[in-house]
């Protein structure tokens, strides 16, 4: 008799085991379908940054470099390859994500989806508006004055600046990232300091009455600060992303 | 412990994938039909039973001329999800 109860014992342990792993499991398989797979960002973002570091790192050092050395004409010019080259560049990593985002949809939950989408706008729409300025600006050529040009491109690059950073926000919020949104916030006063304060750091390097030599010509330090801020946030989002691999709006649990 | 001591909520199969489908961020009815594979009628009766239980809340509203309903776990919800898991674990060692 008292085998039998133990048996029963034995078999209603196993009964309860065998349960509990099937509901762990069924637990388990609805986490996975709805946590934000933040690996996915965190290489698209490092490889973002990763070619903009290489590519303005070249284009600052060889600007410089044929700016002291070659006519004001050819630094012009050097300058016109360079922004030409930079559309290809970004063309060519557009391709890159629309194959890679094609891959990714096809084991990877909508919310992960919604938050890479998200970040392919961020970071090919304002190029692809910036190359619609660029083109305004050489068929207007002498008729559109450089200051006006100037500051369309520096009204441009807060208003990147900003998204950018309010992208941020939302990811962090989105993921449950206090990080991410204290990043933001850091990130949006840098930039105000930045562009508000009262120094002209704008200088024209050359005086040639061509527009588009002019335009080519001009360099602009808080820009140039400002991209490369841009870049290493997308570096920093970057191993951060992956470092923390998994998001959710209730934070780690 | 054992497994038939776990609270009514989380004797269904239904109701844990909903509440487990929630401890990440709050879902729309749509999305929770996906996820769970369930009918309309079976998933509303089962969000119905646990937002009168307090584990969910249920939010209506309109985006554009389409309803929309949200569900998002309450701290009770997510209070009595993580006892359960500890009931769970504490079976699976041997307690």
């Amino acid at each position: 008799m008292s085998e039998q109860i133990s048996d029963i014992r034995d078999n209603s342990r196993e009964e309860s085991v065998r349960s509990a792993m099937e509901n762990i499991a069924l637990i388990r398989r609805m986490i996975d379908h709805t946590e934000i797979n933040m690996h996915r960002l965190g290489w698209l973002f490092l490889v973002y940054g990763l070619v903009f570091l290489a590519y303005s790192l070249f284009e600052l050092f060889s600007t410089m470099i044929v700016a002291r050395t070659s006519t004001l004409q050819t630094t012009g010019t050097v300058s016109m390859i360079l922004s030409l080259l930079t559309y290809v560049v970004i063309a060519v990593l557009f391709v890159l994500f629309l194959r890679k985002r094609a891959a990714i949809a096809k084991i990877e939950n909508e919310y992960t989806m919604k938050l890479f989408d998200l970040w392919g706008v961020m970071m090919f729409a304002p190029a692809a508006l910036e190359l619609v300025i660029y083109l305004v600006a050489v068929i207007a050529g002498d008729s559109l004055p450089a200051i006006s040009v100037a500051l369309l491109r520096i009204v441009f690059s807060v208003l990147k600046n900003t998204a950018l950073y309010m992208c941020i926000f939302f990811t962090g919020h989105y993921t449950g990232s206090r990080v991410l949104k204290i990043v933001s916030a850091v990130l949006m006063i840098l930039l105000i300091a930045l562009f508000s304060c009262g120094i002209s750091l704008e200088r024209t390097v050359m005086s040639e009455s061509n527009y588009f030599m002019q335009l080519n010509g001009m360099i602009s330090i808080r820009s140039t600060i400002a991209s490369f801020i841009q870049i290493f946030v997308y570096l920093g989002m970057g191993i951060y992303c992956i470092v923390k691999q998994r998001g959710s709006v209730h934070g780690d649990e | 412990m054992e497994m038939n001591n776990i609270p009514e909520m989380f004797q269904s199969k239904l109701r844990l994938m909903i509440i487990s489908a929630l401890i990440r961020q709050p879902l729309s009815f749509s999305a929770l039909r996906q996820l769970t594979g369930a009918t309309d009628g079976n998933l509303s009766v089962q969000i119905s039973k646990l937002s009168e239980a307090g584990y969910i809340t249920v939010r209506k509203e309109f985006a554009g001329k389409k309803p929309l309903t949200t569900c998002e776990l309450t701290p009770l919800g997510r209070y009595s999800f993580r006892q359960y898991v500890e009931l769970l674990n504490s079976i699976l060692q041997g307690e």
